[in-house]
Order: structure tokens, then sequence, then C-alpha cells
């Protein structure tokens, strides 16, 4: 176990019965081996897998804090958990070979990871650090709706632009994730963020009806540095 | 002509990033975006750039689940 001041997680938002904790995913090497430490044979040997340090560093942290809070929630050892991914890349968890019975998803990007926990098995999150992307247009005319595409192009300063983006994709990346089919489910086009969180509202309950009749919760999670969104499915 | 390798080595540097760095995959091919630690975003944005690239229709999940960058060369020029 891991002592609360050397933790490099800590909770960021409470919605619902969901948890967000923030993780502290910049360089550190002595967190970085702890954490290491933490991973399974199977994880790794994924973390060797990373070409490049950041990734490497990324996944490994956000991955041995997820084993911290899981173990912590359920009461279970660390050596109890081993992780598993569907065929379209949803990831889930068992322990001691059974499946938990509540929701988890993981996003991490530049400095910033979160994790996010909660009741329904349908959640994701995604952040993305806001930055220049060189492939702007293209990303804006493949996975923006019509309507998206208005009002980025109504932007004219080249950072807003990025940030809006940034905005909207956290936005469809998040359903996506929560729906757990991955690259193969519904266009992100067709994943519109609703229009009062378009238009400045931090959080909304909508319908999605090409996933399904089903209400999900929206929730902007993003700060001046990070775009990030979390989705999950309520009654 | 330059050859597809070169052509993909040329594409994944000048568009894909990790850590504000340009992607450099040097000689060895046999790498995943998923082990260069790629975003999502890039995924796609990869996806599109290839297909005009190199005149395919790759969708994202193709894209995703190409298991190295040598794979995609021969599958080009397969």
């Amino acid at each position: 176990m891991i002592p609360v001041d050397e933790r490099w997680w800590r909770e960021y938002r409470s919605i619902d019965d969901v948890v967000v904790y923030k993780v502290d995913v910049s360089e550190d090497e002595s967190r970085e081996a702890l954490a290491i430490r933490m991973l399974d044979e199977e994880e790794s040997e994924r973390s060797q897998r990373f070409v490049f340090p950041g990734p490497k560093r990324r996944f490994a942290l956000c991955r041995a804090a997820l084993r911290s809070i899981l173990c912590l929630r359920i009461g279970c050892s660390n050596d109890d958990l081993k992780f598993g991914a569907t065929d379209q890349e949803k990831p889930y968890a068992l322990v001691r070979n059974e499946p938990i019975d509540f929701g988890f998803n993981v996003s991490h990007s530049g400095d910033y990871g979160l994790i996010a926990i909660g009741e329904a098995p349908a959640l994701g999150v995604d952040v993305e650090f806001r930055r220049h992307h060189p492939n702007l247009n293209l990303l804006v005319s493949t996975v923006l709706s019509p309507d998206e595409k208005v009002q980025i192009a109504s932007v004219n300063d080249l950072g807003e632009k990025n940030s809006l983006f940034f905005d909207f994709w956290t936005v469809k990346e998040a359903v996506l994730k929560a729906v757990g089919v991955g690259m193969s489910g519904p266009e992100p086009s067709e994943i519109e963020v609703p229009r009062e969180m378009r238009e400045g509202s931090r959080s909304c309950v909508t319908q999605f009806r090409q996933i399904s009749r089903r209400n999900w919760q929206l929730v902007n999670l993003g700060t001046a540095k990070f775009a990030a969104a979390l989705a999950y499915m309520v009654d | 002509m330059a050859s597809t390798a070169d052509r993909l080595r040329a594409m994944v540097s000048n568009n894909l990033e990790v850590d504000g760095k340009p992607v450099n995959v040097g000689d060895d091919l046999n790498v995943g975006l998923t082990d260069l630690g790629v975003s999502s975003v890039d995924v796609v944005a990869f996806a599109k750039l290839a297909n005009d690239e190199f005149d395919l229709s790759l969708t994202v999940e193709d894209c995703a689940n190409i298991p190295t960058l040598q794979a995609l060369v021969d599958r080009i020029d397969g």
C-alpha cells in the first residue's frame, strides 16, 4: 500500500456515484520505478514495448494508480487483480478471476492522467492536453458534425480553434470509450456534442440515438491546460 | 520514386508527435501505433493521411489494429 502522501493521484471530481481521480504522470524516476514494480508480467511486457519514454511512463503510472484505487475500493491485494480487454479494446478487471461489478476507465495525455470509477459499467473518460494539432483541419473535416464544424469555423484564433476542437473530441471519445466499441462503433461525427455544452454548459444529460435510447450524463472536466470529458449511462 | 517504407516513414515523422516531438521510427518498422504511444485522435488523422497518400480505404479501426508499420507496408505493396 502506498502511503497517502506519496501517492501520485488524488480525487479530482465526484459526480453522482462517479469519482474521477487526477494522476500526475509527469517525470519522476522513483515514482515510475515503484509503479513498474506494481505491474504484473503482462503489463510489464506491454510497458517494455513502448518505444518512447513518455508513453511508457504514463502507462505505468496510470495502471499502478488504477491498481491501488481498485484494491482499496474492493479490499483485495494487488496480486488478486488482473486486467484484460475485449476484442473492441474495452478494458475489464478481474479479482481472483471474477469480473468486478462496476465501471472504470482511464485516459492520459501529456502530464495528465484521469481515472474514472463508478457504478455504471458504461463509463468513459478522455483527456487531451491542449496543443496545436498539425492536422487540425483534416480532423475537423473528419470527426466533427456539420454544426460543430460551423462553430469551429466561427473562431478566428488558431489556439482557440484547437482548444475547442479538443473540447469536442474528448466528449466524443469519452462516449465511444463508455460504449466500449472502440474504433468500430459509430463515426465520431455522429456523436454530436449537445448544443448546451457547445454553448458553455459544463454538463448535461442527452441521448445518442445511434447508440441506444438510454440517457447519457456528460461532464466537461477540462481546464485551461487540458480538455477532458466524462460520459456515463444513467437511468 | 521513394519506396513505400520511406514514404510511410516521412508521413509518420511529418504528422505524428509524441510529447511535442515528431515520431522518427528509423529503419525498424516493426512497431505499431500503440507501441509508439500516439493518441486516438492521431490514429484518426493517420488513417485519413494514409488513405490519401497510398490511395487506400483504411478505416480508423483498420489502422488501430495494424500490428506494425511494416505490416502496413506489406499490405500496400502486396
